[in-house]
């Protein structure tokens, strides 16, 4: 029996395997970098705070 | 302090490197090394990764198990972290499992979907998790939220075993013919060697993957709560 | 003015305790019954003034059957196939109108303060709610089932489907009542509890339907009696785990 070509399957398969965990990695950079901004904001606040 | 912060920095970095370098090795004998399964063609390759990901996605429930019962006996913050991005993780490698398996199923069996124990249990699964994280959404107090949630993780975890068997013992009196008939439908294949060594290092691979990605998510969310922090200082100084 | 300084009184709490005599363990435990009772009794004697829940769980189960009836093309045969499942399904919609209310009226008029400052184990709370639960379904089940007889023809009064129905039920509430505990502090309270429940419950549901099934159509005794040991395991299960977990829940 010849062997089907179910070669696109597999790379859709990958692709979804490899993508979805990389954009759950890219929700964190985003992440991240709000929360150093925000970081950033309250000292900013903090430091002008004492007048 | 510094020094504390830049050596798990480090170690952070270093298990992120190591992580990468198995993960590319592991995709590469996937890729390269594995040989072609002669029923199924290059559809086949996906089984290397899709059992990992369902199994540790299953270890990331039973971490949050784990998690929630160490946090109603210490109520140290830190299990209660880790027992929701446990969570978090377990669900992105669930619907990395479901969705891999149905493309592998279609051409493999000639179906997207079908009802077996298995699959049927694991959605339930799935459903049980993102009922947990709607439930921590919903909770204002934090101290609250993470007592209910840690019920509910240990609720949630011991009913899928349960689950599991009524469903099989339900299927198994009536049984259900989809597409093809049974055998190939338990994902029948029998594995060389080669192919056993593969999917070992894949399923090594992907569970160091799961240690570092909780790892990762796990300092963004200290990150988030000292946000927090700051913000209730800032509003009551 | 001289200071004393002196060792703080030893509190009560802290002196060694000896194990409670026979006589002590009954006093215990004829204390837990009654604020089991006590519990208990509130819900049900409040049930009794506004009969609110149960007019609305049983109509609720009425019009449930009458939508699978439209929604069901049902000749005979499929009715016999699928009486069990509407029944549990009805069972399984109208008991999370009944396990809402059980903790909703504790939340939004704090009336659960007092019972929580009695000197009995929290647990106690977890089994008058449930007791009370447990009474609403099957008072409603009481009705619905000969309803249920008539309407698909079929005979429903047979005593181990009485019993499927018990110890369904009871593994229902006996997590749905922990669940319907915490799912009250909800922002997002009425759909909570069922996001929560039902893929828990299932294997009540699988289990309960299979044997109600196999009872109705008077299949022999193997068909019936493991889903009746998959029932009692889960009851068991479940009620204690709920029970050692409710603490957590209630505490302030």
């Amino acid at each position: 029996m010849e062997t089907p070509d179910t070669l696109n399957y597999m790379i859709a398969g990958y692709l979804f395997l490899f993508g979805l965990p990389l954009l759950y990695i890219v929700s964190w950079l985003i992440r991240q970098r709000n929360l150093e901004k925000d970081i950033e904001v309250i000292q900013t606040i903090a430091q002008n705070k004492p007048q | 302090m510094e020094k504390h912060m830049d050596k798990s920095t480090r170690t952070l970095q270093i298990l992120n490197v190591v992580t990468a370098v198995l993960m590319v090795i592991a995709t590469g004998l996937v890729f390269f090394y594995a040989p072609r399964e002669r029923v199924m063609g290059e559809v086949q390759r996906i089984f290397y990764f899709h059992v990992p990901v369902a199994w540790d996605s299953m270890l990331a429930f039973f971490v949050t198990f784990i998690a929630s019962i160490v946090y109603l006996r210490s109520r140290s913050r830190w299990w209660d972290m880790v027992g929701s991005t446990s969570v978090e993780i377990g669900l992105v490698f669930t619907v990395m499992a479901i969705v891999s398996g149905s493309i592998w199923a279609r051409p493999a069996w000639n179906t997207w979907w079908t009802w077996d124990p298995r699959l049927t249990t694991y959605t339930i699964m799935a459903l049980i998790y993102v009922a947990y994280l709607m439930l921590r959404q919903g909770i204002e107090d934090p101290d609250q939220r993470a007592r209910f949630a840690a019920v509910y993780g240990i609720v949630g975890f011991i009913s899928v075993p349960i689950t599991f068997f009524s469903i099989r013992w339900w299927r198994t009196i009536h049984p259900v013919v989809i597409g093809n008939g049974s055998s190939s439908a338990q994902g029948g294949f029998d594995m060389t060697s080669p192919m056993r060594l593969v999917f070992f290092f894949s399923l090594f691979s992907i569970t160091v993957l799961y240690f570092c990605f909780l790892a990762n998510r796990l300092r963004l969310e200290k990150l988030a709560e000292r946000v927090e922090q700051l913000k209730a200082k800032l509003l009551s100084a | 003015m001289s200071v004393v300084s002196r060792q703080p009184e030893p509190d009560i709490k802290e002196l060694p305790q000896s194990p409670p005599s026979p006589s002590g363990y009954w006093l215990l435990f004829t204390d837990y019954c009654r604020a089991v009772g006590s519990v208990l009794w509130k819900d049900f004697t409040a049930e009794l003034r506004s009969k609110e829940l149960l007019s609305a769980m049983l109509v609720f189960s009425l019009l449930v059957v009458l939508i699978f009836n439209f929604a069901l093309e049902l000749d005979k045969a499929a009715r016999e196939n699928v009486a069990a499942g509407v029944l549990w399904v009805t069972a399984i919609f109208a008991g999370t109108l009944g396990l809402n209310r059980s903790f909703a009226m504790e939340k939004d008029r704090g009336s659960l303060d007092g019972l929580l400052l009695a000197p009995v184990d929290r647990s106690a709370i977890y089994f008058g709610k449930l007791l009370g639960n447990l009474l609403f379904m099957l008072l409603v089940q009481a009705v619905i089932l000969p309803v249920f007889s008539i309407l698909f023809n079929l005979p429903m009064l047979k005593p181990l489907l009485l019993v499927v129905v018990l110890l369904g039920t009871i593994g229902y509430a006996g997590v749905g009542t922990l669940l319907a505990s915490m799912a009250v502090h909800s922002r997002t309270r009425d759909v909570m509890l069922p996001i929560l429940l039902f893929p828990v419950a299932v294997p009540v549901l699988v289990a309960a339907v299979r044997a109600s099934g196999a009872i109705l159509i008077s299949a022999p005794w193997e068909d019936i009696g493991p889903w009746l040991n998959l029932l009692i395991v889960y009851d068991v299960i479940f009620i204690a785990v709920a029970f050692m977990a409710f603490d957590y829940v209630v505490e302030e």
